[in-house]
């Protein structure tokens, strides 16, 4: 791994735990050598571009079940009270807040930014190079985030 | 009682900022939502603020324009308008301030971060509505 991916990957590592834990209480365990990384097919998936200064592209993925996990705690509401545009919604938030965070950390000191609106996907961004992928569990709960940037 | 916007596009975030807020002392305040800037400032034509917390990135009119439209007018530019992003840096936040921002905040927010911001201004504004 080059050193700007190691540099992207440890900003990523430091805003999910950050934004995960202040804003839904979860603790976040970002030693997952031995956990597949497999967010199953009704993964719940978020994007968003950074424009400036250079473009880029950061993915929030995780099943379904951690994004369940994650807005009821958020809501603090149960199953039953839940909507997809719910779900979806906090992926989205999710996404912008862990971003903005990346960007600070990876961009020298007062480096401007700009970055889209957070989107919902269809479909896993690529992971071959240059794609960084990062997985983590939030109090047991799969979920990752892959960056270009 | 206090009347305190919150403008975001994310139904999540105005959740979340609300909650902050009543856990810092607002519990008692009217909280009204607006999902972009457009909707805050349709709002405040009906209804005044005593303050405002804002996103800064939103689709429709984003926070920095309702910011400069809230600042530009007689009848709310004394409203302190409060900007929450997460695409902040220190000199995007000076410029902010310089245009009118009462303070700007990083997401994610918590309510230790909004008392260190703002805790005086609640204090003011409640003392200003016991006074009334």
């Amino acid at each position: 791994m080059e050193q700007h991916d190691i540099s992207l990957c440890l900003a990523i590592k430091a805003a999910v735990t950050e934004s995960i834990e202040n804003m839904v209480f979860m603790a976040i365990d970002t030693d997952l050598d031995e956990v597949s990384d497999d967010v199953g097919s009704d993964a719940v998936m978020a994007s968003l571009q950074v424009l400036e200064p250079r473009p880029g592209l950061l993915q929030l993925a995780m099943p379904k079940s951690t994004a369940v996990e994650i807005s009821k705690s958020l809501y603090s509401v149960a199953d039953s009270e839940l909507s997809e545009a719910m779900i979806q919604d906090v992926a989205c938030e999710l996404l912008n807040t862990i971003s903005g965070r990346v960007m600070k950390r990876v961009l020298p000191g007062e480096c401007a930014f700009h970055l889209g609106l957070p989107e919902i996907a269809d479909r896993p961004l690529e992971t071959q190079e240059p794609f960084v992928k990062c997985s983590f569990l939030a109090d047991g709960n799969l979920l990752t985030v892959t960056a270009r940037i | 009682m206090l009347k305190i916007l919150i403008v975001d596009d994310s139904s999540t975030a105005r959740m979340f900022i609300r909650r902050c807020l009543e856990i810092a002392g607002c519990q008692g305040a009217d909280f009204r939502e607006a999902g972009n800037g457009k909707e805050a400032l349709d709002l405040l034509r009906e209804m005044p603020a005593d303050f405002i917390l804002a996103d800064l990135n939103m689709p429709v009119l984003d926070g920095r324009n309702m910011l400069k439209r809230i600042k530009s007018s007689p009848r709310t530019c004394d409203i302190p308008v409060v900007v929450i992003s997460s695409a902040s840096n220190p000199a995007a936040d000076v410029e902010l301030v310089a245009e009118g921002a009462y303070a700007v905040l990083s997401k994610p927010i918590t309510p230790p971060a909004l008392i260190a911001a703002i805790g005086a201004l609640f204090k003011k504004k409640e003392a200003a509505h016991g006074a009334a």
